[in-house]
């Protein structure tokens, strides 16, 4: 696996239909023979809906009928109920297998897609758009799902009718046969000329969607920018013009379908007349019966109708192609967060930390750590300092493996960090991430959030160390209360206050907090100063912190500027060097 | 808030000239083509009467398959396009009413409304109403014409097999919607399972840095795994119902079939019945069974676009609350701003705040995120309006003058980059008629021409998409080239520096001071430095100003502001 690898899922641009029909075949090929049933019902309903049933019409107009037979008639019509009966019967029955068969293939499909991204690592996420991600794992996933139930099976029951409906008019009459062989032929042909030429406007009309769609998003986005400098009228103007040149794009779409539909009519005229003065013809020379016209007729009304549809499921199936496509994008990403085959699992973690000449980049050649050097005894405290994008929090990425290093060691406890057992080593590491995550559910489910045996009990208990019992006290609620995204009853502050305990309960030896009370308002941040140094007893700690007051308290403090460790020790130390920390301290005591 | 007849927004199209001449020609078009199919099967089944007797295709046959050639594809082509343009031009102008309605809002409207819904109004609910809700119409217009037409072609073919065809088909039409009825309540049912499948995916994929921090992958996989069976099941039981229904319908094409051979049968032995007019009979039986078949789907087609049809006319029908002043205003000399409160679902966000601006000053704020700054600052431009308190400038009420004037004499620049995917001259113009030496110099005011310069093709270059092309520091001097560009008496700075070195700021301060010597500035920054000559420094916390005066009363008196000066400040300095 090579380093620095990215994870960029394509966007759009060419698409590979054979590498989505791998993917497809893959998923169908555990239910072959299920399928192949499927099939061999559906052919069977085929030639009796489409090919034995019509002709029941046709015997009772040609011998019943025309023998003045009653009792015929009598019979005729209970053949015609027994089968339509099978038919009716064979339908349900293939109609219900294929759909269960979709649904079991996506069941499949699903669960391996958002496993797969379970495995991969955070990278993933930052080179990806969540939207992107999200449209992979449900739109696209729905697309298949009418390519199952709308797609594959459909076309295969026009393959067959097509085949039957030909088969039967070539029973009755060969020259008949040969011309609805020839109609069916050219009318596929048409449609699929068609398709083509109407493909360029279509996508050109999506693009125009597009279009429209950004510049809405853009008013909207920027309204107070709109407003503070009087465009209003301008940005009217400006999408007048998109939904304008849309309409043109439309107007060209709509002509072209219309002219399509009207040549399928004209087609269709054609078509009646052929066959009716030909099967006249035939009739008149007794080659046929009067019934067998009528037969033929009913025949080229299933024709036509079958035919046409056509072009609909091939869009169908072409979108399920690609959606397929799409996810099998992210089936080929592989983790780069390498695993040995025997890793280490010890029974009880110490929180003893070194790193030694540790280099990093996120992009090849653009290093954001290198020669990071240092060592931290189990229990200390250490606060990380330094300007924004220094790489503060990459340094704390690395102890928790969110990412590996590109050369240098990190040990945990004088073993290497990759010869940890992942699950292991960020299980006793309580990291508090600066953009906090909570679930759309009560206070305490995200506090059980994978630590199911927390109790009721437990959870209050972490409260009143952070000493933030009161918060909890004062919702109506308590912790059964519900967090939303929409609802501002739990203020940004609040939040982090919950996350800190959900993993505070977790009982980690190593805490790492990153920036993890920029959010709070100053009140409720000393509130916390206190609960986090009560935390900290016993624990590794690193913190990425603004405020002084716990950059003072310590026991180790690294300074990271310009990608590396420019300066570390304690609060003396670093005052003896008379370095940029120095300099810092003494602007803020000289005044 | 009353409900509005939704209606009301199409009475346009129903008295406007062109709208009405699109609707009646596709419709008259429409009808014709649908006479034209009921005639067909009468036409055929005499034509095989005929033969059966005369042995000769009658010459009136050739005429009317010539007639049928020239007109069936023109009038379907007619029909068509104008039905397709009718709904086109229909979805245009509503987009264009839309999007003008709206950016006459305040910017409230948008908080309360949420973007994202307005997005989806304009976009997909008009989709709905230009495509479905017109289909339904013409689905209605069609289906009665042949529902009626073809029950008075098989009347007139033989009454006793019409009379059991016209029964028949309906009872069993109603026995199937009263067998289906208790099961479609499945549908709502897989809606709420799939929104919470959704759900699952949605927040495994916010929260994949807490899932791999806490090594929860198999907690999601097992929960993820338990609706997706879930939505399994649901699926299969979807497809018993469709399983079922697919059958249904063909089961009524075979009960017509049924009737025609046994009922039909009888009939023509009797005499009472031709050959051909039994092949006619079939053709009309699809013809009846077709648009009652079709009427439930109608049916569910129409709710969903009256639903978008109801969310179009509230966007549509919405009072504009932003009452305008009269007074125009030349220059901003002074604001002065007593006890302003802001408040939103019960809570203070603003509180009681005091501010004054004098003639030329320079104001600077500081405080944490959240504290409340921009949410200010918006007051400025009566984009937002104070629930309490009042704003007077020049020593009238901020009210009382035109917002054109007011928005004219404010340049803002925001904190976060509002660039267009337009070059970078379109980006500092942004509409407004200025003229090009104009839009240079604020340029250079906002120290962007020696970056212009390395560019191929200038300030031609394109910005990219939300300006992704370009650097933060970059986009910054762009906004903040816009915010100039107009001559503005009060240049409002949201957190702009922070994305530029101190070296570029200088620079631009410099500039401003050499080329707006007159302006007034309030300066939100983080930076100590950049804030030291203010006149006078705000802090805000939590809503309310906590301290404010000048740099040296502040580091004499604020321990907050000592120690945002120690750990904030840029450590390049």
């Amino acid at each position: 696996m090579s380093r620095n690898q990215t994870y960029n899922l394509q966007l759009d641009g060419d698409i590979d239909y054979n590498k989505g029909l791998r993917l497809i075949f893959k998923y169908v090929k555990p239910y072959l023979f299920p399928f192949i049933l499927i099939s061999i019902t559906l052919l069977i309903a085929t030639i009796l809906g489409n090919s034995i049933l019509p002709q029941l019409l046709k015997r009772a107009i040609d011998i019943d009928i025309t023998n003045k037979d009653l009792n015929g008639l009598m019979q005729t019509t209970l053949i015609f109920v027994g089968l339509a009966a099978i038919y009716l019967v064979l339908s349900y029955v293939r109609l219900f297998f294929t759909g269960k068969l979709g649904q079991h293939i996506l069941f499949n499909i699903r669960k391996d897609l958002f496993n797969k991204i379970q495995t991969l690592p955070s990278k993933f996420f930052s080179d990806n758009q969540s939207g992107d991600i999200i449209q992979r794992l449900t739109g696209n996933v729905d697309t298949l799902n009418s390519f199952f139930s709308e797609g594959i099976i459909r076309l295969l029951d026009i393959v067959f009718s097509v085949i039957i409906i030909l088969g039967s008019i070539f029973l009755q009459s060969k020259l008949i046969g040969f011309i609805a062989l020839g109609g069916a032929f050219l009318m596929i042909l048409y449609i699929i000329i068609q398709g083509r030429i109407i493909e360029k406007p279509i996508s050109e009309s999506l693009r125009k969607e597009g279009d429209m769609s950004a510049n809405v998003q853009e008013s909207l986005d920027g309204f107070v920018a709109i407003q503070s400098t009087n465009q209003q009228k301008s940005w009217t103007k400006g999408f007048e013009k998109k939904t304008a040149s849309y309409y043109t794009t439309m107007k060209k779409v709509s002509l072209i379908s219309a002219f399509s539909k009207a040549g399928l009519t004209f087609i269709g005229v054609i078509a009646v007349y052929a066959l009716l003065t030909t099967s006249l013809g035939l009739y008149q020379k007794q080659i046929i019966t009067i019934g067998t016209v009528i037969l033929i007729l009913s025949y080229m009304q299933d024709l036509l109708q079958k035919v046409t549809s056509i072009a609909e499921i091939w869009r169908t199936i072409k979108t399920g192609l690609a959606s397929s496509e799409r996810l099998r994008d992210v089936f080929e990403l592989e983790s780069d967060i390498s695993t040995i085959a025997l890793p280490y699992k010890p029974t009880s973690v110490k929180g003893n930390i070194e790193f030694t000449d540790v280099d990093f980049a996120y992009v090849e050649n653009e290093k954001v750590l290198s020669d990071v050097n240092f060592e931290v005894k189990a229990g200390q405290t250490i606060a990380i300092v330094g300007p924004t994008g220094a790489g503060k929090t990459t340094f704390v990425n690395l102890i928790a493996r969110l990412y590996d290093t590109d050369n240098g060691n990190i040990y945990l406890d004088g073993r290497d960090i990759k010869e940890w057992d992942l699950e292991v080593l960020r299980k006793n590491i309580g990291y508090l991430i600066q953009d906090t995550f909570l679930f759309e559910d009560t206070i305490l489910n995200n506090l059980k959030y994978n630590n199911p045996k927390i109790t009721e009990e437990q959870a209050l208990q972490v409260f009143k160390d952070l000493g933030v019992e009161s918060f909890i006290r004062s919702l109506p609620e308590g912790l059964e209360t519900k967090i939303s995204y929409e609802s501002s009853e739990i203020s940004a502050g609040q939040r982090q206050i919950i996350a800190l305990a959900r993993i505070l309960l977790r009982e980690p030896k190593i805490l790492i907090l990153d920036e993890a009370t920029a959010r709070i308002d100053t009140k409720s941040e000393k509130m916390l100063q206190n609960a986090i140094e009560k935390a900290c007893e016993g624990k590794t700690t690193f913190i990425i912190a603004h405020r002084l007051s716990t950059i003072f308290n310590a026991d180790q403090i690294i300074l990271i500027k310009d990608n590396t460790i420019l300066e570390k020790g304690t609060n003396k130390e670093l005052l003896a060097l008379k370095g940029l920390y120095f300099e810092m301290y003494s602007r803020f005591v000289g005044k | 808030m009353q409900k509005k007849n939704p209606f009301k927004v199409l009475k346009k199209y129903a008295t406007t000239k062109e709208y009405i001449l699109l609707f009646v020609g596709s419709f008259l078009f429409l009808v014709l083509l649908n006479l034209q199919n009921l005639a067909i099967p009468k036409i055929i089944s005499s034509v095989i009467n005929e033969y059966q007797q005369t042995l000769q295709i009658p010459t009136f046959f050739y005429y009317i398959v010539g007639a049928l050639a020239i007109f069936s594809p023109a009038a379907s082509l007619i029909q068509n396009y104008l039905f397709a343009i009718l709904g086109e031009k229909i979805g245009t102008d509503l987009r264009n009413r839309l999007i003008s309605k709206v950016l006459k809002q305040d910017y409230n409207y948008l908080v309360k409304e949420k973007s994202s819904k307005i997005l989806t109004v304009i976009l997909s609910d008009v989709n709905y109403v230009k495509s479905s809700f017109i289909q339904a119409i013409a689905f209605a217009i069609t289906g009665s014409v042949l529902l009626i037409g073809s029950i008075i072609m098989m009347f007139s073919l033989n009454a006793k097999l019409a009379t059991y065809v016209v029964i028949a088909v309906p009872t069993f039409v109603a026995i199937l919607v009263l067998v289906l009825k208790n099961r479609f309540k499945i549908f709502k049912e897989i809606q709420k399972v799939r929104d919470t499948l959704n759900k699952v995916i949605n927040e495994n994929i916010k929260a994949s840095m807490l899932v791999r921090v806490f090594v929860s992958e198999k907690t999601e996989i097992k929960k993820f795994k338990k609706q997706n069976m879930l939505s399994r099941n649901l699926g299969i039981d979807v497809t018993k119902i469709f399983a079922l229904v697919i059958p249904a319908i063909s089961a009524l094409f075979y009960i017509c079939s049924l009737l025609i051979i046994q009922i039909g049968g009888q009939e023509a032995i009797a005499g009472r019945l031709q050959i051909g007019d039994i092949s006619a009979f079939n053709l009309y039986v699809l013809i009846f069974v077709l648009p009652l078949v079709s009427l439930s789907f109608m049916a569910t087609m129409l709710a969903q676009s009256m639903a978008s049809l109801q969310r179009i006319s509230e966007v549509l029908d919405r009072d504009i609350e932003f009452k305008d002043g009269k007074e125009p205003l030349e220059r901003i000399n002074d604001i002065h701003i007593k006890k302003l409160t802001f408040e939103d679902d019960g809570v203070n966000i603003l509180e009681n705040i005091n501010f004054d601006l004098e003639k030329e000053h320079k104001i600077g704020i500081m405080g944490l995120t959240g504290s409340g700054k921009t949410l200010f600052l918006k007051h400025f431009l009566r984009a937002v309006e104070p629930t309490d308190g009042e704003i007077f400038i020049n020593g009238k009420d901020i009210k009382e003058y035109k917002s054109y004037d007011l928005r004219k004499e404010i340049g803002f620049c925001f904190q976060e980059n509002f660039l267009i995917n337009e070059t970078i001259y379109e980006n500092i113009r942004f509409g407004r008629d200025i003229e090009e030496k104009d839009v240079l110099k604020a340029a250079k005011i906002a120290d962007l021409d020696e970056f212009a310069k390395k560019l191929e093709k200038g300030y031609k270059t394109i910005a990219g998409e939300k300006g992704n092309n370009l650097s933060g520091g970059q986009k910054q001097r762009i906004m903040i080239a816009r915010a100039l560009v107009d001559h503005p008496s009060l240049l409002i700075l949201d957190d702009i520096t922070s994305r530029l070195d101190a070296n570029t700021e200088g620079r631009v301060f410099e500039n401003i001071k050499k080329n707006y010597p007159n302006i007034s500035m309030i300066l939100v920054s983080q930076k100590i430095s950049s804030l030291k000559d203010c006149n006078k420094i705000y802090i805000f916390d939590e809503g309310k100003i906590s301290e404010s005066g000048t740099h040296d009363e502040l580091l004499k008196t604020s321990s907050l502001y000592r120690e945002i000066e120690l750990t904030q400040s840029n450590y390049d300095e």
